[in-house]
């Protein structure tokens, strides 16, 4: 049986210089449902948790889902998060349950405290929930020890955040090359430098900021900025990626015109785009909606 | 990589922190400064007085001494044979010095050191602070007709020239003598006339004159002879005022020594000495007490002849070892084999001890409160870097969300110490050997400026400020400072990386 590991979606150093992105996932065989449970294995002493996921399993229900369940990049399992705020505990998510499937742009759109940013932070293993379990490509991915979700940070989510969040000391260019300094030593980067840098540019000029590449966060406009957060979440090829209120700060046309380039990339790069939004307008221009309230999801289809 | 990137953009940008390591580089420039003053101090100090003291000295605990020099000599050489290269028996006995300035009496206490010509030399650096060239060479208690030093041989950079010493020698002491005839003829013609001039005359007179001229007048002329050379200490013989050297008497006066004799209880006797030469350590302790004279002579004078044997008494043995040897070693075998109630053995570190260790004392105090300042400056890193990593919480969730892991975020902190502490402690490093290069200069400046002489060569007996920068002392030195701006940099860092992605992207 071959049992993936979340390895599988941390990039090789071939796998990183190849130009075109790996598009299919790891074809994992769902022969039996016994076979297949232990990827969805969560917290043993949560017994309903389990059984809810493992009731949920698509080998079992079928008619649920047309596609292929390990072709679904992330499912996320009755995730439980509460934030303490002077020793009064705020449940935000009670149980989600969520599916991704790979090359498509999800929306998620909710009311402001509705919890969709906390998700996303959960998704894009910036934090870790109380109860419930993450999924990539059939693998937990939640409970991994700190170094490996650093690395599924740098690696496979790249991040886009409302306050686009842009590094002030760096230029354009450096902002875009963070993730991959972060992601290698410094002999490795400098062996790789002018390669990093051609890579670099040439996804500002995708965006195009190729005029902006020395200039600094605070002389550029925020379309701009947007832009180049975009691009400093893709540089390192990621598989999914993962945007917080990405237009909350732009203006109606800039906003859609960021919008439109989403698009655009999740059809040339084959990316995976989760988006969350306050926007109906923003969301109606994804594949998918789901909306998010009382801390679970509700369904919405488009 | 982002680490060093990011390490490096902050030291661009903010200004604050380099503010912060200012005390740094300062603590770092002036404990270089001190310790390589403290050190040129040190060594030139331990240099004089080793060339002034012989590496042993084998000592009678009595005045009286012992008899037998050669003897006590064979038995050192049978003792510690192997590591003795040279001896020489000296006699030490307080005294008190008398010379005539115009016709005025000075009286000093003094030192009487009797030296043996042929030996002195060999234990210690004595000839090398003589102020004629040929007695540097080989010593000798006669005088010269002339040629001492006017230009102090010592002085390693520029000095006031000391003119009244191109007159020294036996020149001057032809002058002197017929001048002193003029006054005498004077003295006895005006004696000759029934009224008058009786006070003055005696207050030209002096006892030990006419007592020496009773005596031995006939035979001794002052212009063709002298009496048995001496020695002065340049202190006894001259002061200093800005620099400029005046003397009270040269090579070729005539000096009176005083002296006690041996018995109890001890008798004072006094003869006459001409002045053959100047002796300068630039220690001021040394040149202003002794008196160096013909071992021989002070023997006679004080009665240390044994009749029987015509051999003399004396009360110490300077030793000089073979290089390498171990000194203490040596010293210890001595005093085991000597007994102890009557001789003293001991080091010239031994008997210089306590101002040697006053010199570490306050080199090690000075230390300690510069280190103080620079832990101060570690506090004002920290305390700038809480401030920093505050300001960069933002910042630091954006790492954390791209990947950077806890680690790789504080090494940024901890980097940035370390880069800050290299900068701090490298232009202190910087300031403080170019200060030690100019020291000199700078003391001047300040003294020009301040009308406050900083260093008074008239106090140090030094033409410059003495400087040794030891690489040892100056690696621990940065070493220090730069442990210290990291130390100071691990709390700050610590919660840095501590700091909740989520959380640190929320805060604004």
């Amino acid at each position: 049986m071959n049992k993936p590991t979340a390895s599988h979606w941390l990039p090789t150093a071939a796998e990183e210089m190849n130009t075109s992105p790996p598009v299919s996932t790891p074809a994992i065989p769902c022969a039996h449902p016994t076979v297949s449970a232990p990827h969805f294995r969560v917290v043993e002493h949560d017994h309903e948790m389990s059984e809810t996921i493992l009731h949920s399993h698509p080998c079992e229900t079928p008619s649920e889902v047309s596609i292929d369940p390990s072709e679904r990049l992330l499912s996320v399992r009755g995730l439980v998060k509460s934030y303490r705020k002077a020793s009064v505990e705020i449940p935000v998510l009670k149980g989600v349950d969520l599916d991704v499937w790979p090359g498509e742009f999800l929306a998620i759109v909710g009311q402001s405290g509705s919890g969709k940013s906390t998700l996303l932070h959960l998704l894009g293993q910036l934090d870790q929930p109380d109860d419930g379990a993450i999924f990539l490509g059939g693998d937990r991915i939640d409970n991994l020890p700190t170094h490996l979700r650093d690395r599924l940070r740098n690696q496979t989510f790249g991040m886009v955040f409302q306050f686009y969040h842009l590094l002030p000391e760096l230029t354009t260019l450096e902002n875009v090359l963070v993730p991959v300094m972060i992601g290698r030593s410094l002999w490795g980067y400098w062996r790789e430098r002018a390669e990093h840098r051609r890579r670099a540019t040439q996804l500002l000029e995708l965006m195009g900021l190729g005029h902006r590449l020395k200039h600094r966060p605070h002389e550029l406009s925020g379309g701009e900025l947007q832009r180049a957060a975009i691009a400093r979440a893709l540089i390192n090829r990621p598989k999914v990626l993962l945007a917080d209120e990405p237009t909350g700060n732009l203006d109606p046309a800039t906003g859609e015109e960021i919008l439109n380039l989403l698009r655009t990339l999740r059809e040339e790069e084959h990316l995976t785009i989760v988006m969350v939004t306050h926007d109906r307008a923003i969301a109606a221009l994804a594949d998918r909606i789901v909306s998010l309230s009382g801390g679970q999801i509700r369904k919405e289809g488009t | 990589m982002y680490r060093w990137l990011l390490c490096w953009r902050y030291l661009k940008t903010r200004y604050i922190a380099l503010a912060s390591i200012i005390s740094v580089t300062l603590g770092v420039a002036t404990m270089i400064v001190v310790n390589s003053v403290m050190l040129g101090f040190t060594h030139e100090m331990q240099n004089r007085l080793h060339g002034i003291l012989s590496d042993l000295i084998f000592q009678s605990r009595s005045l009286e001494g012992f008899p037998d020099a050669d003897w006590h000599m064979a038995e050192i050489r049978r003792v510690a044979g192997d590591s003795i290269e040279a001896m020489t028996p000296t006699v030490v006995v307080p005294g008190m010095l008398n010379y005539q300035v115009g016709e005025t009496w000075m009286t000093r206490p003094v030192q009487i050191i009797g030296v043996d010509e042929r030996t002195q030399a060999q234990v210690s650096d004595f000839s090398r602070y003589l102020q004629h060239p040929e007695n540097r060479r080989q010593l000798s208690f006669s005088l010269r007709e002339g040629g001492y030093d006017v230009i102090d041989h010592q002085a390693d950079g520029p000095s006031l020239p000391r003119d009244e010493m191109s007159l020294a020698g036996w020149e001057h002491r032809r002058r002197a003598a017929r001048l002193r005839k003029m006054i005498d003829q004077f003295n006895s013609t005006s004696e000759e006339k029934p009224e008058g001039s009786a006070p003055e005359a005696s207050a030209f007179s002096n006892p030990f004159e006419r007592g020496g001229n009773g005596e031995s007048a006939p035979q001794f002329d002052p212009e063709k002879s002298q009496y048995t050379g001496a020695i002065l200490g340049i202190g006894l013989a001259s002061f200093r005022r800005e620099g400029q050297d005046h003397f009270l008497i040269l090579p070729g006066d005539d000096v009176k020594l005083t002296l006690p004799t041996v018995g109890t209880p001890p008798r004072i006797v006094s003869d006459n000495f001409t002045v053959v030469d100047f002796y300068e350590s630039k220690m001021s302790e040394y040149d202003s007490n002794f008196v160096f004279v013909p071992i021989r002579v002070v023997q006679q004078l004080r009665g240390m002849i044994d009749p029987s044997t015509g051999k003399g008494y004396v009360n110490a043995i300077s030793i000089k070892l073979k290089p390498g040897a171990d000194m203490n070693e040596v010293r210890d075998r001595l005093r085991a084999a000597f007994a102890p109630q009557y001789y003293a053995i001991d080091t010239w570190r031994d008997n210089q001890g306590p101002l040697l260790a006053a010199v570490n004392m306050e080199t090690a105090i000075l230390n300690v409160l510069l280190f103080l300042i620079i832990c101060v400056a570690g506090f004002g890193i920290l305390a700038i870097f809480f401030m920093i990593v505050v300001e960069k919480t933002r910042d630091i969730g954006i790492l954390k969300a791209l990947g950077a892991s806890g680690p790789g975020v504080m090494s940024i902190f901890l980097g940035y110490g370390l880069l800050l502490g290299v900068v701090g402690a490298g232009v202190g490093l910087i300031l403080g050997l170019l200060f030690v290069e100019h020291i000199n200069e700078i003391a001047d400046l300040l003294g020009r400026i301040t009308g406050h002489r900083v260093f008074d060569p008239d106090i140090y007996y030094f033409y410059k400020i003495p400087t040794i920068i030891d690489a040892w002392t100056v690696g621990w030195i940065m070493f220090g400072a730069l442990l210290i701006a990291v130390l100071a940099s691990v709390l700050p860092a610590l919660r840095a990386a501590r700091l909740h992605p989520v959380e640190a992207l929320r805060y604004e």
